[in-house]
């Protein structure tokens, strides 16, 4: 018999507490408080880093895709503030006692930005596209056996064997489960579309190449009321149009914020806090939920083939020093031994922080005795490109020698890096930044096939039984990731430094509403002039 | 003189063939390709394989020159990856802003060298001189972006008299078009400047020495129309030389000042379009960059004749 959920017990068992829903609609905790009445109109005008390679969302795990795409394309699911996985174009869902049928349903009255409404055939197109193009929707559809229409707006998805991280990998924010009309999902087949068409408060209008995107409010948006944040619930767009335009360097950004002629300046250079700070107009926006950089050892090729030697460098490093070198003051980072950030709590542990930030150079070299390591040198490849990866190399290359390793470091362009980061016979580490998951399963190094090429059956079982765990069953699953974070620690398939934080700036004085998330979002924002 | 020309545009095939055929050798040997760009650090490699593949990046490298020159005899630079738009559009979009930067750095260059440059030869070892070659000197050496940088810290976010960045097409007006390319056109032409003012220095002073000058002072032929009639004209061939020059580099793109000021033309493209080894873009600006340049010599010896009559071709 199949379990059916009211939408009470929905909210309930997606973890949305009581309080939270009776929130005040702009406060978001950490963030700034409720500020005077939202005006409509004008244009937010925002300076990004990088121009996206496309828009289509769903087929790239750019941060600058991601963070223009979700404000006109949006997913059955989504991340709400603290990084949990709630409803967003589904209405509920309900899970049979087996935990093998999810049957999904669509809020009413939803539409795509042509006018056509949001049915259960776009869903089902949009999530077989998604299934060949994204690493997370592959590993779902390997355990989905079928999807089926059950009427315009209900699907179901039935699983072949259980799958508890089903509803978090159609919500993952890294490459993800949007709904496209069904005509644009089989018209772009395997190539990223060009046809920007979603349900977003925010419209798609133009994109200049090289200049901007242009984002236009959809006055036909369709929002849900609940206090979420994150990237569901109440989503207003106040603002006429968002531009965002592409800015790399970053003084320059940071001056446009400055002189006003944009009003938030994305991804800014850290040690340009103590600018923004003494400019009263301007508010800082410090990004905890940012990155964490690591290096990535070669596990199908080389000396690192052999644990040992992984655990001989985690030894040799002082991360402390290793993240002071790439993101400066002590401001913008913090030693963490998580796989995920303190700030998701559902997936947080300190597990094996026994192994991590524990230097002992005796160790490390007995290690590298043991494993018979005879100065072979080891190619390291960092980027100048970004200026963290460059500058933590030059303190790994040195802590690595001083245990006795013979290092070749090897600096490329990053579209270089990333072509030979994937060829095993080149290198031995390379030097890369983790955005957050969201799930131990969609982790991307977890994966045998990403660069690095880590397999380990001690891990596959431990993802195995976190797949099978209800997630209602917190215990359960906090043992298991704890199991999990040990096997990453013991096996060292990347020897992660601590975590990195990002910095924005925007104008205080005319933008409102903002509050800080690992990307920026501009609904619920307004601007004064 | 119209076979001279005829014979040049001529050898623009040759030309365009041999840089034509090596950019797109070396473009493709070198690492990187736009697929795992387009999808991100985190795609895998199965995503970039298969993205590869719709993009026909997978074909081995002589079929793929093959296609591309194919296309190139039949006038057609090919397809943008990222763009999703003609090359041929692409580069004629992003000339607008090159074109108009161009323009105005090498007016205010010549504007300021010119003058300049004859009267520091005509006052040469004198307290004017050695400022001018003090400020010359910092011209050429001083790059352009931190020109440019220091230019929009003084005249964008102290006195806030012009934006920071950004272009805005004539169609706007024309007082909005000036303002957004005028610090970075001063930038621009602090270094070219610096580059056609010691030349014309350099040039003048040689005419001065020569012996039809000497004849004209001993005439009694008044400075002011020494230095300009005799002088200027005859220190023009060399100087057209260099701003020839500087036209062509600044057409081809100011690649740094354009980022700087996020001016969306040819070297903002290229520089964009080699991070994301958008193979056709960069091809094609190579290609259009060496026509600039073979035009732009011709006009030069075209104008050489016009100068100086004793150069026939």
């Amino acid at each position: 018999m199949r379990q059916r959920l009211t939408r009470r017990e929905l909210l309930v068992r997606a973890g949305v507490g009581a309080a939270a829903l009776g929130a005040a609609p702009f406060a978001e905790p950490g963030g700034r408080p409720a500020e005077a009445q939202p005006v409509r109109g004008g244009v937010i005008r925002v300076a990004t880093n990088a121009e996206p390679g496309t828009l289509d969302w769903q087929a790239s795990t750019a941060t600058a895709t991601r963070l223009i795409a979700w404000h006109f394309a949006e997913g059955l699911f989504a991340l709400d503030r603290n990084y949990e996985v709630k409803p967003l174009l589904a209405e509920g869902y309900s899970v049979s006692p087996d935990q093998l049928r999810y049957t999904i349903r669509l809020r009413r009255g939803l539409t795509f930005h042509n006018g056509q409404p949001v049915g259960a055939d776009d869903v089902l197109a949009s999530l077989e596209r998604w299934g060949r193009l994204s690493s997370g929707g592959h590993e779902t559809f390997r355990f989905i056996k079928a999807m089926r229409r059950v009427d315009d707006r209900t699907i179901e998805i039935e699983l072949a064997r259980v799958f508890t991280p089903l509803l978090t990998n159609l919500g993952d924010p890294k490459q993800s489960a949007v709904i496209m009309p069904k005509s644009v999902a089989q018209a772009a087949g395997e190539r990223p579309t060009t046809q920007y068409i979603g349900t977003g408060p925010y419209m798609f209008k133009e994109w200049t190449p090289g200049q901007r995107v242009v984002l236009v409010r959809n006055p036909a948006y369709v929002s849900r009321t609940e206090n979420w944040g994150g990237i569901t619930g109440r989503k207003v767009a106040y603002a006429y149009e968002v531009h965002f335009t592409f800015v790399s360097d970053p003084q320059v950004r940071l001056d446009g914020v400055t002189t006003g002629q944009y009003d938030f300046a994305v991804e800014l250079a850290q040690d340009m806090y103590p600018k923004v700070k003494a400019n009263r107009a301007l508010a800082a926006d410090i990004v905890r939920v940012f990155s964490w950089p690591g290096a990535v050892f070669n596990k199908a090729h080389g000396v690192f083939t052999d644990q040992r030697l992984r655990q001989a460098v985690q030894y040799a490093l002082k991360p402390a020093d290793l993240m002071a070198a790439a993101y400066g003051p002590k401001t913008f980072w913090q030693l963490d031994p998580g796989l995920f950030f303190p700030e998701q709590k559902g997936l947080y542990t300190t597990a094996g922080s026994e192994f991590y930030n524990h230097q002992d150079l005796s160790k490390a070299r007995a290690l590298m005795r043991e494993a018979g390591y005879s100065g072979q040198p080891i190619v390291v490849m960092c980027t100048k490109d970004y200026t963290w990866n460059y500058n933590a190399a030059q303190v790994l290359v040195p802590e690595l020698e001083a245990v006795g390793f013979t290092v070749n470091l090897q600096v490329y362009d990053w579209p270089t890096l990333l072509s030979r980061r994937t060829k095993k016979e080149l290198y031995d580490i390379f030097l890369t930044g983790f955005s957050p998951s969201i799930d131990p399963t969609a982790i991307i190094f977890f994966g045998p096939n990403w660069p690095g090429w880590y397999k380990s059956e001690a891990l596959d079982a431990l993802l195995a039984k976190w797949s099978a765990t209800p997630i209602t069953d917190a215990a359960a699953r906090k043992a298991i990731m704890d199991q999990i974070q040990r096997t990453f620690y013991t096996e060292v398939p990347v020897a992660k430094f601590g975590n990195g934080f990002g910095l924005e700036a925007y104008n205080s004085q005319r933008l409102h509403g903002y509050t800080s998330y690992f990307d920026v979002r501009f609904w619920n924002v307004w601007v004064t002039r | 003189m119209a076979r001279y020309i005829a014979g040049r545009l001529a050898a623009l095939v040759p030309v365009l063939l041999v840089v034509g055929v090596t950019v797109f050798t070396v473009l493709h040997l070198i690492p990187g390709d736009p697929a795992s760009v387009m999808l991100g650090p985190e795609a895998s490699e199965a995503q970039i394989a298969h993205l590869r593949h719709a993009l026909g990046l997978d074909r081995p490298l002589p079929v793929q020159l093959a296609l591309w020159f194919g296309r190139l005899l039949r006038g057609d630079l090919g397809q943008s990856i990222f763009l999703r738009e003609p090359v041929g559009r692409a580069i004629w979009q992003h000339l607008g802003p090159t074109a108009s930067l161009t323009v105005l750095a090498e007016v205010l260059a010549l504007a300021v060298a010119l003058p300049s440059g004859v009267v520091a030869a005509w006052k040469q070892d004198s307290r004017y001189d050695q400022v001018f070659m003090l400020v010359v000197l910092l011209g050429v050496s001083v790059p352009s972006f931190w020109t440019g940088l220091n230019l929009i810290a003084v005249f964008a976010v102290a006195l806030r008299l012009l934006p920071v960045a950004g272009y805005t097409p004539p169609s706007a007006g024309v007082g909005p078009w000036l303002a957004s390319l005028l610090l970075p056109a001063v930038a621009l032409a602090f270094t070219q400047a610096g580059l056609i003012a010691r030349i014309v220095r350099d040039a003048t002073i040689d005419v001065l020495n020569e012996d039809y000058i000497r004849t004209a002072r001993s005439k009694g032929v008044g400075d002011a129309r020494i230095l300009a009639r005799h002088a200027f004209r005859n220190a023009l061939i060399p100087t057209l030389t260099v701003v020839g020059t500087s036209l062509a580099n600044l057409l081809s793109g100011a690649v740094v000042t354009e980022t700087v000021f996020v001016l969306p033309g040819i070297g903002n493209l290229v520089v964009q379009s080699i991070s994301r080894r958008d193979y056709p873009v960069i091809e094609g600006v190579v290609l259009f960059v060496a026509v600039v340049y073979v035009l732009v010599n011709l006009l030069v010896d075209v104008l050489y004749a016009a100068l100086d009559p004793r150069i026939r071709y």
